[in-house]
């Protein structure tokens, strides 16, 4: 391989490096060595062969397609230039960090503007400090979630010193001390370890006094649950189960007004669930895990994304609990479209109004949230009240709803 | 030490023989075939159920006329089911014999006790073999650990026997259908690549040779309905399996007496497997090919 050849395509890894794609010594000395093993036939063979040495996640593609498109545009000269001679022993080594050939520069055109919705106004926010009542309240919930929070049993064996089932091969081993008599049996059994729980927090505008709350909520289950995730929702979806994994609550909150933009913005409940259930990876989260939904379901426009979504959901899901800030208010009744088209697949629906409720909500899990009282939850609410109001008059009656 | 293919040594070559066996396969994956055998790594293939991940490790095996050994992997998978596991009964049996005597280390811990297991088998394979290690992103994050080693060293220490290392090194192939990153780790030391649906013309290919007796503008048709499938918000995607199904079993009832547009519509349901999607394609009226024969 010719110098400028081998000078331009270390340049070439450097510049993959820089995007943010790992690259290793090993990796860059197995980019050369497949460049010596293939014959470069035309810009794809290369584009193939620097693809699967370099790129090793489905996100980096699009990243490595740009660079190469850069830096292989007029392919053909560097391509004579590789195929040239092929060294093998200079292949082993990995190469040197030496300056790279000159880059091409990359042209940015200006914005066309396209990008920018009219719809979305992002804005950040200062979330207010946690006083003392309400950190004990945090405390409480974390105590109380280690012991409601839903179990399932572990897929592995566990050394387990009772029952189970038996552990042959301790007890072989052990045999030969006694020359084949059975005298002391062990056992293994799959230990029963915490379910997943996933929060999807509102923050939209119109939840703008309750998102802190729900948001200190998440942050004092994730003291108690080892496997949480906590994503917010208001016109786009964003995870943030890094951030709020923080000791102290103050920081977390801090921090998270530079993740989520769409504080106090429009409500878009339908299209962030369907955001969530479209990937793969997203959707595992939810699968067997205990589902709290917090959000007031008042969804702008058409509901039937946000019905299709969560019943989608509620069968991926352990438990689906839907905890709305309106429910503070003891009249209570669910009459917006979206919250009755969700009424059916959720297993308890509860309230979100302060962080005491929350805490309560949480306390109660294990009692009030069991699979065969989804039909109970929409028929609760449907329940026929007398028409006089008085609660033993059977005969005039009329649907609330 | 590097595993050899003699017949292929380029990855159009890799193209072409997989062809004559009947998978295939576009440039991107010969090419990384041919550089995870050439560069002696594991080949991680991530993509969308129903591409034909493990049809290629299959491709592989026939291609190399090496015996393919499957691993299925799923939570909780452990040693003593993918690697190996002692023959406890006949141990137990065999000390009993020997009763009175002391069992010695040697008498009940040699190969004729050990059950071997997927890996292990693929390590002992004299003539070499191809480890499907299938689904990887099911396996938990311990298993994952484990297999790095394994797919390090191609060696195993079974503590009462000693070290097992293979004469000539399998060739892994790996499949994900990424419903979980898997570790970088592993990802670094694989050759990865990620199978995109395929383009039309490959699906037609494809769709031709494993449904004989379709006629040519029929074919035409159903690919360019899968497409148009394809671009509706499906919550799963129709596969090239799931494609070839349905010319399948649409051919089978027309040979039952249907005529072709019923038979396909009412063979929709190997396309298209979830009920909400469903509905929704049979809303999309100019979605199916009409009356081709």
């Amino acid at each position: 391989m010719s110098m400028r050849a081998e000078q331009h395509l270390n340049g070439f890894l450097d510049a993959l490096a820089h995007a943010g794609l790992a690259m290793s010594p090993i990796r860059r000395s197995d980019f050369l060595r497949a460049m010596t093993l293939t014959d470069l036939l035309s810009v794809e063979d290369l584009y193939w062969t620097g693809r699967i040495t370099t790129v090793s996640r489905v996100e980096d593609i699009d990243t490595y397609d740009q660079i190469f498109s850069v830096w292989f545009k007029d392919g053909k000269t560097v391509l004579e230039e590789t195929v040239e001679q092929t060294d093998e022993s200079e292949s082993d080594q990995p190469p040197e960090m030496s300056t790279s050939g000159d880059a091409p520069s990359v042209e940015c055109d200006d914005g066309t503007g396209q990008q920018a919705s009219p719809d979305e106004l992002l804005t950040n926010r200062r979330l207010p400090q946690t006083g003392p009542d309400k950190r004990e309240i945090c405390r409480r919930i974390a105590r109380k979630a280690a012991t409601v929070l839903p179990r399932q049993r572990a897929r592995r064996l566990a050394r387990s010193p009772q029952h189970g089932v038996l552990d042959m091969r301790r007890v072989v081993s052990h045999l030969r001390r006694s020359d084949g008599e059975i005298i002391d049996l062990f056992y293994r059994k799959r230990p029963l370890r915490l379910r997943r729980v996933l929060m999807l927090i509102d923050v939209s505008g119109s939840l703008k006094t309750t998102s802190p709350d729900a948001l200190r909520c998440a942050h004092a289950l994730m003291q108690a649950a080892p496997q949480m995730e906590v994503f917010t929702f208001g016109t786009r979806l964003t995870r943030v189960t890094r951030t709020l994994a923080r000791g102290d609550i103050d920081d977390a909150l801090q921090r998270l007004s530079d993740v989520i933009y769409d504080f106090d913005g429009g409500t878009r409940i339908g299209p962030s669930f369907e955001a969530f259930l479209g990937e793969n990876r997203l959707q595992t989260l939810a699968r067997g895990a205990l589902v709290i939904v917090v959000s007031d379901g008042l969804e702008r426009g058409d509901i039937s994304a946000m019905q299709g979504a969560t019943e989608r959901l509620a069968r991926l899901a352990h438990r689906l609990v839907w905890l709305t800030p309106l429910m503070g208010d003891p009249a209570f009744r669910p009459e917006t479209r979206g919250l009755k088209a969700v009424l059916g697949a959720i297993d308890r629906l509860g309230n979100a109004a302060t962080l005491g409720a929350l805490c309560d909500e949480i306390s109660g899990l294990d009692a009030q949230v069991e699979r065969r009282a989804r039909r109970g939850v929409a028929s609760r609410w449907m329940r026929p009240v007398p028409v006089s109001g008085r609660p033993d008059d059977t005969k005039n009656t009329g649907r609330v709803l | 030490m590097q595993a050899a293919l003699p017949t292929m040594n380029s990855p159009r070559a890799v193209q072409q023989e997989l062809e004559r066996v009947g998978y295939f396969a576009d440039l991107g994956l010969a090419t990384a075939i041919f550089l995870s055998v050439s560069l002696g790594k594991p080949l991680l293939l991530e993509g969308e159920p129903g591409v034909g991940k493990t049809e290629a490790a299959h491709a592989l095996a026939a291609i190399t006329g090496r015996e393919l050994i499957r691993l299925q992997c799923y939570e909780g998978l452990e040693a003593a089911q993918s690697l190996y596991e002692w023959n406890y009964p006949k141990q137990l049996l065999q000390m009993r014999l020997g009763a009175g005597e002391t069992a010695a280390l040697s008498d009940i811990y040699t190969h004729d006790f050990l059950l071997e297991r997927p890996l292990l088998r693929a390590l002992r394979q004299a003539e070499g073999a191809i480890i499907l290690i299938d689904e990887i992103d099911r396996a938990d994050a311990e298993f994952e650990a484990f297999l790095l080693e394994f797919l390090g060293d191609f060696q195993i220490t079974i503590p009462e026997l000693g070290t097992i290392s293979a004469s000539v090194p399998p060739i892994a192939v790996l499949t994900s259908n990424r419903t979980r990153d898997l570790h970088d780790a592993l990802k670094r030391r694989c050759a990865y690549h990620w199978i995109d649906m395929p383009d039309p013309e490959l699906e037609l290919r494809i769709i031709k040779a494993r449904a004989p007796g379709l006629q040519a503008d029929a074919a035409a048709a159903l690919v360019e309905a899968v497409s148009r499938v394809r671009s509706l918000p499906l919550s799963r995607q129709p596969g090239i399996s799931e494609s070839v199904e349905w010319a399948m079993s649409a051919m089978a009832l027309e040979r039952s007496g249907e005529d072709w547009p019923t038979a396909l519509r009412l063979s929709l349901g190997l396309l298209v497997k979830e009920q909400e999607d469903l509905a929704h394609v049979m809303c999309e009226a100019d979605l199916l090919p009409g009356s081709m024969a």
